[in-house]
């Protein structure tokens, strides 16, 4: 009995063990399986799920006809991802192989580790990466990847800005405009195992991506490079600090080129401002034509009538009012024309403090010209409680009052076309992926600002300036130019007074002045040790006119090649080849090769000189110039010029660095300088052009 | 030596049978997308284990449990010296002498060896004159387990080796010392355990001298568990120190999962989420991701309960702890009603190597207990380890079968 007890107590002993051990791992399992089984589930696809972005590409930028500016390119990239140790040495040891660093770095320098993901080089060149992949060892990969590329390189580089290496704008207009031109990435889902494998679940991407859209610019990009050539000559030859430039076109406020040009800054492979908009500087007396324009349209003085202009110096008060040069009675074409002080100040003091702010506002002063533009600045005026005379005075000549270029342009350009404020453009329209513009932005009219009659007395008054005022050697035997010179004192922040050595020099205008279609501006900041704006930015300014001139004789008359013609050509543009050094027969065979015109100075010989310059994109079934020359000649020969634009022959002309005027417009029919004539330095050529 | 089927504990072959069909299917499924096609084979070649093990199980059932009684020591030493030897002519798999290759197939003597310990100490303490409490018993039968393990922990296979030491407490139990004398003799190992830490140490020796005073087992006794427990407790330290660098990882990982997620506990916490995601009914045979994108480790072996965690959910784990609860109760019950001392003890000491493997295997994927590497009986992949099991099975069916004999 005793026994049988005790074995029922360790039975007992048993199965309350065994009880337990099953009570314990059920409740472990019901905590895990119900109670905790959400959270793990989550856990589970947190480790084994994932989605990856599909890059879009990225939408295009073309200048106003049709060029591509900003380009995407396929480019390969390497990476490392070693799976073991042996890897690492591996790959570390063929590094420092091929790119020739020296022993034992290639590590440190990658960052390479076991599972460790490292970007080695990006943007390889084909060459490099074939041959990368011919014998590199495991655990390097070469990536396919797209990067964008400017076949201008720095030509309006400051418009189009940069974008980061992932193709997201950084600045410019790739910054503006980044949400369109990225379009929407699209998404893929994965799975990933234990040993960090990825798989595709699905063929089918989640979402695909959306590619980004194609963009024209208002910009044409050989005005551009033309603007930027003449902007920094300017600059140097005139020891400023810095330069900016706006050209527009008038008649509905498209924007046609702008840049500014710093010689301090010296990377240029960098994003950069684009100062025109984002610097502002004190107009001076460009602004005068604002006031002149509400005297004008309230009939404040008849044309006749003179003003007292004390002689050069007027004491307001404590203030006074100085003209740089001495005038005694000036009627108000004359004060215009030699830009008095004292003379417009007189006249916007009769016109009232508060009309003028108001109408400065109209102007678009203090109001942002592109919504948006990283950076603008809107400019402001500053408006005192109480108007004195000399407030309303340093008002009406551009002082106390702050303006970005482009704003100073558009006013301008509302001068010349009689009257209209446009908001200025710089997208012309979207493309679509067959090349096929839509969306064509319309010019936006701001204001209505004065009266035809008003603006074409302004006009003749701005031509008058050009002929005989202060802007004197603006005046062009190509184009008539019309405009307003400023000097504007630099306000000196550290004296706390306007400078007496530091000057803005501008120069606003338009041409031809007659039927204006381009309106601009050239601003110097401290030109030395001329400073007058007639004769440092002035220049700059005529030069520019004439240039554009000459490559446009019919200056945006025309819609622009993209709009006007079935845009399929956007689809066709070639690249131009160097012909440079070649004999004339295989030149003739690579252009033709790639659906190109040649035009040759000469039958034989070898090519010295080619316009458009290689690298360049142009239109198939377009014509590429050159100059051949054959070997045994020394000097350089006068080629034929006969039937050449004057794009083309100046261009030309140019390249010999002979000076050279144009007669008439179309084509060259006549030349001074025979064909086969030794070209000398001091040589001029008259061409004489006629339509044919 | 005949025996009738009728007799046969059809209920325990029958549980025996459906774990090593569950077995066969979640290797099936934990391999089914394995990088080669000998692992995909995997299942198999279990199957063919079965066969080889069903076949040693009936053997065994035609032996009259007498015989192994008798060449119980002979077994033992055989077994003995296969464990010597393994050490100089095994093959090493993981830094392990475990195993002689013979071809494609591994033996491990060490299997061998828990049987061998099982017919010796089922002998020894079956026919043994000395008084359960008597200090020759223990130490006597405690030799009999020392030899085998100090060979086994030079292997190393500590997992093995706390076998060893489970069948020797499950018979002392069953040959009648009081759980109590149990639980102070196992004391020196949790003071070794709680030693890591001198609060929880200074802790449990606080308790295990009020248990002591309450329990009063005699003076001699609790004067030598004071002494041994404060032995342990000071040479843990040392011993820590003796441990190899993966048992020390393992134990730091078992107390916290977490400190290493993506080396060392990785194991646990990946089975832990097998097993909680899966649910109350899985997410379906070969459907489970924890399993198929390889995050699960061993998936085939060590963690295959995870794996049925994880496609039948709740309810799949529930029907394997009931097949093991019934080859408990069905063990317990042959224990309790055969006649002979050295057939219960066999059946008794069978039934608490499976019990064991399967509280270590189970507690390790829910995360109770360290990762040791002791395969789920019946379940877990491995031809020699099936074939054990269902020798123990086979022991178990033969007691029943001869209960009446003495």
């Amino acid at each position: 009995m005793k026994l049988k007890k005790k074995k029922n107590i360790r039975l007992g002993w048993v199965f309350f063990f065994v009880c337990f051990v099953f009570a314990s791992v059920l409740a472990r399992l019901v905590h895990l399986q119900i109670y905790l089984a959400p959270e793990y589930r989550k856990k589970v696809q947190i480790q084994a799920e994932g989605t990856q972005t599909i890059q879009a590409s990225r939408g295009l930028i073309y200048d106003r006809n049709g060029m591509i500016v900003a380009n995407n390119i396929e480019s390969q990239s390497l990476s490392a991802w070693p799976n073991d140790k042996q890897e690492v040495k591996e790959i570390a040891s063929f590094l420092e192989d091929f790119l020739n660093l020296p022993k034992g770095t290639a590590i440190k320098k990658f960052n390479l580790g076991v599972h460790h993901y490292s970007w080695i080089k990006r943007n390889l060149s084909d060459e490099l990466a074939s041959e990368i992949e011919k014998q590199s060892p495991k655990g390097l990969y070469l990536e396919d990847g797209i990067v964008r590329s400017y076949p201008f390189d720095f030509v309006g580089k400051q418009i189009i800005g940069f974008t980061d290496i992932d193709s997201k704008g950084l600045s410019g207009f790739e910054l503006w405009c980044n949400k369109e031109l990225a379009g929407d990435s699209g998404v893929f889902a994965f799975r990933r195992d234990g040993k960090r494998n990825c798989f595709r679940i699905r063929e089918q991407a989640i979402s695909q991506p959306v590619p980004g859209q194609s963009k024209v610019l208002t910009i044409d990009w050989q005005l551009q490079e033309i603007l930027e050539e003449e902007l920094r000559e300017g600059v140097i030859k005139h020891n400023a600090e810095l330069g900016m430039a706006v050209f527009l076109n008038n008649r509905n406020g498209e924007i046609i080129a702008m840049a500014h040009f710093d010689p301090n800054e010296k990377n240029r492979n960098k994003p950069q401002k684009l100062r025109v908009l984002t610097d502002l500087y004190e107009p001076g007396s460009v602004y005068k034509v604002i006031a002149a324009a509400g005297l004008l349209e309230n009939s404040i003085m008849s044309l006749d009538d003179t003003i007292y202009c004390e002689n050069g110096r007027w004491q307001m008060g404590r203030n006074r009012l100085r003209d740089d040069h001495k005038h005694e009675w000036l009627n108000f074409r004359s004060v215009i024309e030699l830009s008095s002080n004292i003379g417009i100040g007189k006249y916007a003091v009769e016109y009232g403090g508060e009309e003028l702010y108001q109408l400065s506002k109209k102007f678009g002063i203090g109001t942002k010209t592109l919504d948006g533009w990283p950076g603008e600045q809107a400019g402001y005026i500053s408006k005192p409680k109480r108007w004195s005379d000399f407030n309303v005075a340093s008002l009406s000549i551009g002082h106390a009052v702050a303006v970005n270029t482009l704003q100073m342009a558009n006013v301008m350009a509302a001068v010349a076309n009689g009257g209209t404020l446009y908001k200025p453009k710089l997208i012309l329209c979207d493309v679509d992926e067959k090349g096929n513009p839509f969306n064509q932005q319309r010019s936006e009219i701001i204001a209505e600002l004065m009266s035809k009659e008003t603006a074409d007395t302004l006009k003749s008054f701005l031509r008058g300036v050009v002929e005989r005022g202060t802007a004197e050697l603006v005046n062009s035997q190509i184009v008539t130019i019309a405009g307003k010179t400023g000097t504007a004192q630099i306000y000196d922040r550290e004296r706390k007074r306007y400078s007496y050595s530091k000057y803005m020099a501008s120069f606003a205008g338009f041409f031809p002045a007659e039927n204006p279609l381009v309106t601009g501006i050239v601003v110097m900041k401290n030109p030395q040790p001329v400073h007058y704006g007639g004769h440092t930015s002035g220049v700059t300014f005529r030069k520019i006119a004439e240039r554009y001139t000459i490559i446009h004789p019919d200056l945006f008359t025309v819609p622009t090649r993209m709009i006007a013609e079935n845009s399929d050509k956007i689809k066709k543009t070639q690249v131009v080849p160097n012909l440079m050094g070649q004999l004339l027969a295989s030149a003739k065979q690579e252009t033709e090769n790639k659906m190109l015109h040649l035009k040759s100075t000469a039958d034989s010989g070898f090519v010295v000189w080619q316009y458009p310059q290689a690298d360049r994109l142009i239109f198939e079934d377009d014509e590429i110039l050159v100059v051949v020359q054959s070997n045994d000649e020394q000097e350089q020969k006068m080629a034929d010029l006969t039937g050449m634009t004057i794009r083309e022959a100046s261009a030309y002309m140019q390249h010999l660095n002979l000076d050279y005027s144009v007669t008439g417009n179309g084509k060259v029919y006549r030349q001074s300088l025979k064909p086969g004539a030794i070209v000398q330095n001091e040589s001029v050529c008259k061409l004489e052009c006629k339509p044919i | 030596m005949n025996i009738k089927y009728s007799s046969l504990d059809w209920k325990l072959i029958l549980a025996a049978m459906l774990l090593t069909a569950i077995g066969i299917i979640m290797i099936m499924s934990a391999q089914h997308n394995a990088s080669t096609e000998y692992q995909q084979h995997y299942y198999q070649r279990q199957l063919m284990w079965f066969a080889i093990a069903f076949f040693i199980f009936a053997v065994i059932v035609h032996i009259p449990p007498k015989l192994f009684d008798l060449l119980a020591y002979v077994i033992y030493g055989f077994s003995i010296i296969l464990l010597i030897l393994v050490l100089f002519l095994g093959s090493a798999k993981m830094g392990a002498l475990r195993w002689f290759s013979f071809g494609p197939i591994n033996f491990a003597p060490s299997d061998l060896a828990k049987v061998a310990l099982l017919f010796a100490l089922s002998r020894f303490l079956a026919y043994t004159k000395l008084p359960v409490i008597s200090k020759r018993r223990m130490a006597l039968s405690s030799l009999l387990v020392a030899v085998p393990v100090m060979l086994i922990l030079k292997q190393p296979d500590l997992g093995t080796a706390l076998v060893f030491l489970v069948v020797l407490f499950v018979l002392w139990f069953w040959s009648g010392l009081s759980p109590l004398y149990l639980l102070l003799v196992v004391s020196p190992i949790i003071s070794l355990i709680t030693a890591s830490h001198w609060l929880a140490w200074a802790i449990y020796f606080v308790l295990l001298l009020i248990f002591l005073i309450t329990t009063r087992p005699g003076l001699l006794f609790g004067i030598v568990t004071v002494i041994t427990n404060l032995a342990f407790g000071s040479i843990m330290p040392f011993l820590w120190n003796r441990l190899a660098e993966y048992q020390k990882l393992r134990i730091l990982t078992f107390l916290d999962p977490g400190r290493d997620p993506r080396g060392a506990g990785y194991q646990i916490i990946q089975s832990k989420i097998a097993i909680g995601s899966g649910g109350v009914f899985g997410k379906g045979f070969l459907n489970g991701s924890q399993t198929r994108l390889d995050f699960l480790p061993e998936p085939h072996t060590d963690f295959i309960f995870s794996v049925l965690g994880e496609e039948f959910g709740l309810f799949g784990a529930m029907i394997l702890l009931f097949l093991f609860g019934v080859i408990f109760y069905r063990a317990i019950r042959i224990a309790v009603h055969c006649r002979s001392k050295f057939s219960s003890m066999l059946v008794m000491g069978s039934a608490g190597i499976i019990m064991f493997q399967f509280v270590v295997n189970i507690g390790m994927t829910l995360g109770f207990m360290p990762v040791t590497g002791l395969p789920l009986p019946f379940v877990s992949y491995g031809g020699t380890s099936l074939v054990l099991f269902w020798a123990l099975i086979g022991f178990m069916v033969a007691a029943e079968a001869r209960w009446q004999e003495y």
